[in-house]
């Protein structure tokens, strides 16, 4: 499979964004009310990106070289017999773990326990809220597994191990951040290579029937 | 039917409401139902069997009511999201223990109280409405015992440790440990046994001029040309940050001094590339030879120590022995 195979054209990307736009405006309707605060998404940004150049590609969304925060997720499903399988991960930057405890409507101390558990709860209902949406607007049924933490304070090259069996990954990226407080994190939903081909045939499809 | 036409027409299991009943009771897993109310309305057999609180006795009635362990606030914000986002939600064993407080199926070979959990709590869809929520419970107190087990076998490994990680010989611990046996064997069989203690001259302006990983470069550099040039069953270990031991079994002061000379002239001799650099070292020996008045092993290593002081005193790049410092009645444990 070459470069040239993954890319996608134009049309396929401007429907893919508007998809993505629809599902974020949902997704983020959504977190509203379940935290009782408006929750800002920035326009998602998408692209492909080769396993080579991934690190440089986050460390480029995540805009600053500071230490992370990360919780991973992965999502499955099939189209047309393919396994259309991928992983969001969301970063947190400086995080205050009291903001956190408050949306999330934590009673206990903040310990180290609850502090993991934040995180995790946090990106659940973030990745859920926004793969559920961009399933719903591709018309594909989506499975999740249970998040678990990729670290703590470890730096953005350590996030992804870009070894494992695959050359290109669709990288979409949306920032949120909650109206008068200072939490903001980013979710980076990736797609590999044999994904990437059966979700493009998924959006041609779309694009026919207009 | 004939076995044939059996054949043709593989047929799907048709669920009836009794089966799915007794399937969901059977189910190995705890499974529950709640309303929007937190009212539960289905209770598996797992849940009855671990909590002792039976199907009737518990549907219809408030989840909390029976279980005021649960964090009440926390737990319905987790209900709220999969009702609101109609999505999954998760509370793994790692973050907390449990949810609902469990004994557990290893009372004899457990080592905890309670079960370990992985929960997921589901969203009942019916159309584009979703009324109840499921929770489904794995018993994951098998994997939280292997972990346990995992992290104290970890630890013990790294207290037993034997090398030291930089330059791979015996590290102070072991070394000790086993100088110590051999000093117990010379001492029962009336053996010489020597003790040579080392280190690089001037080892601090190298970590100053040439930073960290240099220091790092020319420590390994010493310790494996003296690994290189001493017998079999002499024995070397790092003692302290520059500092190394070799300890030599049935070896006199004749054969100590030797191979004490040998190392500071291979040692003198030697040059360890660091990256574009290449950087040259002496070394400082201090010689202690086993007598009657030693009641200890560690009082060799201090004899060792104080002639090692002497060649610091003499300009470095020197062997002394102990005998100069009887001579010179120097203090011992001096600094070098």
């Amino acid at each position: 499979m070459n470069v040239s195979d993954l890319a996608l054209s134009e049309d396929q990307r401007d429907c893919l964004q508007e998809l993505v736009n629809v599902a974020m405006g949902q997704a983020g309707d959504s977190l509203a009310r379940l935290l009782e605060v408006f929750v800002n998404l920035s326009v998602p940004r998408i692209q492909v990106v080769s396993n080579d150049e991934l690190p440089k590609a986050l460390a480029g969304l995540l805009g600053h070289k500071n230490l992370v925060s990360a919780v991973r997720q992965g999502f499955h499903s099939q189209l047309e017999h393919i396994d259309v399988r991928g992983e969001a991960i969301v970063v947190f930057g400086d995080t205050s773990f009291k903001e956190l405890a408050e949306l999330l409507s934590y009673e206990d101390a903040i310990d180290a326990n609850a502090e993991k558990e934040l995180l995790l709860d946090v990106t659940n209902v973030i990745s859920a809220a926004c793969l559920t949406g961009i399933g719903e607007q591709l018309e594909i049924d989506m499975g999740f597994s249970a998040p678990s933490l990729l670290g703590q304070q470890i730096p953005i090259e350590r996030l992804v191990d870009s070894k494992h069996g695959w050359q290109q990954a669709l990288l979409v990226e949306i920032n949120y951040s909650v109206d008068n407080r200072a939490f903001m994190c980013h979710l980076m939903m990736m797609m590999p290579d044999i994904a990437i081909q059966a979700l493009k045939t998924r959006i041609d499809e779309i694009l026919e029937d207009f | 039917m004939s076995e044939e036409s059996a054949k043709d027409q593989p047929k799907t299991l048709e669920v009836t409401n009794e089966y799915a009943q007794e399937l969901l009771q059977r189910l190995d897993l705890g499974m529950l139902v709640i309303d929007k109310d937190y009212n539960v309305q289905f209770w598996n057999r797992f849940m009855v069997l671990y909590s002792g609180i039976a199907s009737e006795e518990i549907c219809g009635k408030k989840l909390f009511d029976f279980f005021p362990e649960i964090p009440e606030k926390w737990f319905r914000k987790k209900i709220e999201s999969v009702f609101l986002l109609k999505t999954n939600s998760f509370i793994t064993w790692e973050q907390r223990q449990y949810l609902f407080k469990f004994r557990h199926s290893r009372p004899i070979t457990g080592g905890t109280e309670f079960m370990a959990q992985n929960i997921t709590i589901f969203p009942i869809k019916q159309g584009k409405k979703v009324d109840q929520v499921a929770i489904s419970i794995f018993d994951v107190t098998d994997v939280f015992i292997y972990r346990t087990q995992l992290e104290e076998a970890n630890i013990k490994l790294e207290n037993l440790s034997q090398t030291d990680r930089l330059t791979g010989v015996y590290n102070r611990g072991h070394f000790e440990e086993l100088l110590k046996n051999e000093y117990n064997r010379s001492q029962r069989h009336h053996q010489p046994l020597s003790l040579l203690m080392l280190d690089i001259d001037h080892f601090k302006r190298i970590n100053d001029t040439k930073g960290h990983l240099a220091g790092d470069a020319v420590i390994k550099g010493l310790a494996q040309a003296v690994s290189t040039n001493i017998r079999g069953h002499d024995v070397i270990g790092r003692y302290g940050g520059e500092e190394f031991c070799v300890f030599l079994p049935s070896t006199g002061y004749e054969g100590a001094m030797g191979c004490a000379e040998k190392i500071r002239h291979i040692v003198e001799a030697m040059i360890v590339p660091f990256e574009e650099d290449e950087i040259r070292i002496t070394t400082s020996v201090g010689v202690a030879v086993l007598n009657e008045n030693m009641y200890s092993y560690e009082k060799l290593l201090q004899a060792a120590d104080s002639a090692l002081y002497i060649s610091k005193n003499k300009g470095r790049n020197a062997v002394s022995d102990m005998f100069e410092v009887q001579a010179q009645d120097l203090p011992k444990n001096s600094e070098h």
